[in-house]
């Protein structure tokens, strides 16, 4: 062996050669929230700092290698995986030039990239599956080529991460993919249960086929568009929201879409396909006018059966899939929101639905007993007055507080909704707009409010509903609540900072956060300095 | 607008038989209908408009007055009894003037059109033929031709079939649903300017015309004469065509028994074509006297056996039969200005309504003395308008002309020299009647009752004396009615543009029981298929709601047109 190359190496290493880091400016993407980790991008060094917390107080930082160029990075849903989209370098050049890729990066036990997909050319849209099985690349506004096509997707199989993705054309006359999202496994007239993603251009519906049980050259050509109807001024019809229902003893799978614009809804019941065909189900489209503009629809189980719930006005029109029959229930006030609370009251077991409904114009809540939704002469519904309009409704994570909701007011107020006790407790802010954040899986059994770059935030314990002031002596960029790595039930909240290049955290013990009892971390971007 | 058609001439009672089968029956009306006629003057109606509500009256025919007119070769009418040279007005001169005509309101409305298992609707913007199966609901779309307008019914088939009329592309399309599902067709090319098409009981031959009552009159040229016919022998394989020419603006047309003619009722008279291996005209005969003074106000009936066509006019107190093998033509003069007339299944008998009463005629008359002929009445009524059960054996007397609130309800049978007969009150002046195809009911609809607050209204009568009429009021107008094939329910659809009600009603004849489901969009029409009522709206992407028969459930499918643009 030669010792010409040790003697250069030792010689460059003897001129001062330092992290790239600290040659560079560093600015971050936001940061994602996972599990038991907090990622922040740094896309000038193509590179994720990863933190995790070994233990209280506690801050590890990794550094993750990512593609070039990134345009996005999100969570799955359950906070156990990371991905990030980047474009690569582009035009490609050399044979070298990175290709457009989704780094797919774990954090247990240790950071770490488990997949790189590459693909041709550079897609700047993602969208991950609820339930962590899909992810969709797609094609947005910002994705420029002298030539595109703005339907063209890629589909990755999450659950086999040795999988290719598939790449396919969304089937579309007119129009590109503007939003997507998945069903539940769905019961087909022909064939095993599957999910659909459901794939909303600006005037048409695509579902694909998520079965396992077809290969991906059927999945990419056998797609079902479903274009709008005209609404009554004549224009073609957009889609506006999807919601989908399994089949029951009387009734097939359905998808259901909201119109823009619209007094209709489209019913698209997956009904048997016709003798002789191999398609798993056939699609018979079924306009229902619903008497107004729908602010939000969903499929509910009432007292009369399974129906479809349409908020217009101060009613709710119950709309019968099987036969397009409207029932017009009268709520008294302009509810815009619902979401169904079946299983956090436990009440699932009489076979019909809980909802909770909510507005964005009147400071009412209301819990909808939809068995006596047809009945009744209060139809079910029982309100309560909070003290502001509900801009929206969010579940706070883990089993226990599922029975607790956070009503999120227009005015910056929130409040936190027992729909057992049917109390809402207000959370007064100064007024200025807080953000919340939960831990991803509850386990701090704390919500945490903060307004960014402000230097105070909240602890509230979801048991006594007790605020906690706590302080940090940087402005805040953002709060996590994550778990501990060394695999024990602490947790740790992170509180980032991030003031012009300085990114630093300070650390909480989640469980009892205490500003008396914090450790400030600065530097993060070069390695990190640890301050007690 | 009321679809009055002072100039029909269609064998209206065949034609109802034959096109509906006794199963549906659609009347359209205007909201401005209880306007419409107002201020004519019937020198019948007695003064104040009182009448007994329910009096009844059975009894024997009773004699008429007036002679018999025969037919001299040459063709002018005589008059029968005195040989003198007689004008078309023989028997009239120095007598009130005629009463003011009725309207016709009850003809038949095509698509959409009901087979075994199916309804038909045609969508003349996408050029789709619907399929929707009365089974499951499913809905299956065919191609067909530029502008489908006009759908009917195959019969004759073991399938479920269908003949379509491309009104944009000169063709019709034949559509067959196989028992695979899957639907085979095949495109006729018609003559230009096709928008009727008639099919024959066996489903043998399918005529496809120009319907002069279905154009605007004030838009036709005068040579305009739609005069030509595309002729389909559908026991062909494939189908052939023929086009031919029948006489000028044909108006209706039937087929004889044996379907071995047709009958084309024109302008000037009727011409009638030989079906055969060939088909070809066969001859014009002339039905009245004066054929260019006289076809404004005509009523044409063809026997089913094709011999006769039994002739009325308005404003005339004579019935002409024609004699089509020969060219003869009888008048029959009545007592009193005939002022409708239909036919008997059979053939054997028209029904006219003379001076208000029910003279039967039989059919050819011969010698016989019209003051011999079977006359029914019901005290309290003086009916213009008459509608038959098909066994003849229930007319139903009523006006519109003039507001009237009565109906003469009578029964007889056979050659009616005995009956039944008795007048009820239904509070509403009266549009149209219907008599279910059993015989036991019949259905009025009717405009707004003085002092009403509804838009409109309907009654059941019975044929039992002995049972009160069922009025019901109306939010809106009704526009469209059809009975179930036992005469069992009926569906009656209302419709209200302007205020935007919409609605049908399921009526349970034998309780006089009705119940109304609200409908989201205006009616077109309504039918029957298996054991559902359906009711066929107005809406760009297809609406039509069924109505189970059993227990009135309801299931609207709309948008069964997008299915066609679904890509799966």
């Amino acid at each position: 062996m030669t010792k010409k190359p040790l003697i250069c190496a030792c010689l460059l290493l003897g001129c001062g050669g330092r992290p790239s880091s600290w040659d560079t400016t560093f600015t971050p993407t936001d940061p994602v929230g996972l599990d038991n980790a907090v990622a922040v991008l740094d896309p000038t060094l193509d590179r994720a700092l990863v933190l995790t917390s070994p233990g209280p107080l506690e801050l590890k930082e990794d550094s993750v290698p990512i593609g070039q160029n990134v345009v996005k990075a999100q969570a799955s849903p359950d906070g156990k995986r990371l991905f990030v989209l980047s474009r690569g370098v582009s035009p490609r050049r050399n044979p070298g030039d990175e290709r457009p890729r989704l780094t797919l990066i774990e954090t247990d036990p240790t950071p770490t990239v488990v997949r790189t997909y590459e693909f041709d050319d550079p897609l700047s849209g993602l969208v991950i599956d609820p339930q962590g099985e899909w992810a969709v690349l797609y094609v947005t506004s910002t994705d420029s080529r002298p030539v595109s096509n703005p339907n063209e997707i890629l589909l990755v199989n999450l659950t086999d991460l040795s999988s290719d993705p598939i790449a396919m054309t969304v089937q579309s006359s007119s129009g590109s993919p503007q939003s997507f999202s998945f069903t539940s496994e769905l019961t087909v007239p022909n064939g095993y249960p599957r999910r659909l993603l459901v794939i909303e251009t600006q005037n048409e519906v695509t579902l694909v086929d998520l079965s396992s049980s077809i290969t991906d050259d059927v999945r990419a050509s056998r797609q079902v568009t479903i274009p709008m109807p005209e609404n009554q001024q004549g224009a073609t019809g957009a889609p506006a929201e999807v919601v989908s229902h399994d089949a029951d003893d009387t009734l097939p799978a359905e998808l259901a879409v909201r119109l823009q614009n619209d007094t209709n809804v489209l019913l698209l019941p997956l009904a048997k396909p016709p003798d002789g065909s191999d398609l798993p189900f056939y699609i018979e489209p079924n306009l229902v006018d619903v008497g107004g503009e729908p602010t939000t629809i969903d499929f509910v189980n009432t007292d009369a059966g399974t129906r479809l719930a349409a908020l217009v006005g101060t009613n709710a029109a119950l709309v019968d899939p099987a036969t397009s029959n409207v029932l017009d229930v009268t709520l008294s006030k302009p509810f815009t929101g619902i979401a169904l609370v079946t299983t956090a009251i436990g009440s699932a077991t009489q076979g019909t639905d809980m909802a909770l409904l909510w507005s964005n114009t009147t400071p009412t809540i209301g819990l909808w007993d939809l068995g006596a939704a047809t009945t009744a002469a209060t139809h079910g519904l029982d309100t309560l007055e909070v003290g502001a309009s509900i801009r929206d409704v969010l579940d706070v994570p883990g089993d226990a507080f599922a029975t607790s909701k956070i009503l999120e007011g227009l005015s910056g107020d929130f409040y936190v909704l027992d729909l057992v006790a049917r109390r809402s407790s207000p959370m007064l802010t100064n007024g200025r707009t807080f953000q919340l954040t939960f831990a991803p899986d509850g386990q701090s059994r704390r919500l945490w409010a903060f307004t960014p770059s402000g230097a105070d935030f909240s602890s509230i314990d979801l048991g006594d509903l007790n605020p906690n002031e706590l302080h940090t002596d940087r402005p805040i960029w953002d709060v996590f609540d994550i778990a501990q790595s060394d695999g024990g039930v602490g947790r740790t909240a992170v509180v980032l900072h991030q003031v012009d290049t300085d990114f630093g955290a300070t650390l909480f013990d989640a469980l009892a956060p205490d500003t008396a009892n914090t450790r400030f971390y600065s530097a993060l971007a070069l390695g990190g300095l640890k301050h007690d | 607008m009321i679809e009055t058609q002072p100039n029909e001439g269609a064998p209206r009672a065949l034609e109802r038989l034959r096109v509906l089968a006794g199963v549906a029956v659609l009347a359209f009306f205007a909201t401005n209908l209880a306007a419409c006629g107002a201020g004519d003057d019937d020198s019948a109606v007695p003064a104040g408009g009182e009448k007994s509500a329910s009096g009844g009256a059975s009894g024997t025919g009773q004699t008429g007055v007036g002679g018999t007119t025969a037919l001299a070769s040459g063709g002018s009418f005589e008059n029968g009894t005195g040989g003198s040279s007689g004008s078309s007005t023989a028997g009239s001169t120095g007598a009130a003037p005629p009463p003011p005509p009725e309207k016709e309101l009850e003809s038949a409305y095509e698509t959409p059109v009901a087979t075994d298992h199916y309804v038909w609707t045609a969508n003349p913007t996408t050029g789709n033929v619907a399929l929707i199966s009365a089974d499951d609901f499913s809905v299956r779309l065919a191609q067909a031709g530029d502008a489908p307008t006009t759908v009917a019914a195959l019969p004759g088939h073991d399938e479920d079939d269908a003949i379509v009329l491309n009104a944009g592309s000169n063709d019709a399309t034949i559509l067959k649903l196989g028992s695979d599902g899957v639907i085979n067709s095949q495109t006729l090319t018609t003559h230009s300017g096709a928008n009727a098409v008639v099919v024959s009981p066996s489903g043998k031959w399918a005529l496809i015309w120009s319907n002069a009552a279905l154009e605007d009159a004030s838009t036709l040229d005068p040579t305009d004469g739609l005069q030509d016919v595309t002729v389909v022998k559908l026991d062909d394989q494939p189908p052939t065509t023929t086009i031919l020419t029948v006489g000028y603006r044909p108006s209706a047309v039937s087929f004889d028994d044996k379907e071995e003619h047709a009958f084309f009722v024109t302008a000037p008279g009727l011409t009638v074509v030989d079906l055969g291996d060939a088909p070809q005209p066969d001859r014009d005969v002339q039905l009245t006297d004066d054929p260019v003074a006289d076809q404004t106000a005509r009523d044409v009936s063809v026997t089913p056996d094709g011999a006769y066509a039994v002739v009325r006019l308005d404003g005339q107190k004579t019935l002409g039969i024609v004699d089509l093998g020969s060219g003869v033509r009888q008048a029959v003069t009545l007592p009193d200005y005939v002022t409708d007339m239909d036919l008997s299944a059979d053939g054997k008998q028209a029904f006219a309504v003379a001076g208000g009463a029910l003279v039967v005629v039989p059919v050819p008359p011969g010698d016989a003395d019209p003051s011999t002929f079977a006359t029914a009445s019901a005290a309290g009524e003086v009916g213009r308008s008459v509608t038959l059960s098909p066994d003849a054996s229930l007319a139903l007397l009523y006006s519109n002309a003039t507001p009237d609130q009565y109906v003469g309800i009578l029964t007889g049978g056979g050659d009616w020299t005995t009956y039944e007969g008795h007048a009820v009150d239904l509070k509403a002046p009266v549009q149209a009647v219907f008599a279910a195809p059993d015989a036991q009911h019949g259905i009025a609809l009717q405009t707004t009752a003085t002092g009403s607050s509804k838009e409109g209204a309907f009654s059941v009568v019975s044929a039992q004396v002995d049972r009160a009429p069922k009025i019901v009021g109306t939010d809106a107008p009704p526009n469209a009615l059809a009975f179930s094939p036992d005469g069992a329910q009926a569906v009656i659809t209302t419709r209200d543009l302007t205020k935007q009600l919409y609605g049908v009603y399921l009526v349970e004849l034998a309780s006089l029981e009705q119940t109304f489901i609200s409908l989201s969009s205006p009616p077109l029409s309504a039918g029957i298929v298996g054991h559902y009522g359906f009711v066929a709206q107005a809406h760009p992407e297809g609406r039509i709601t069924f109505i189970d028969l059993a227990d009135a459930s309801e299931r609207t499918l709309t948008g069964f047109e997008l299915a066609a643009k679904v890509t799966q």
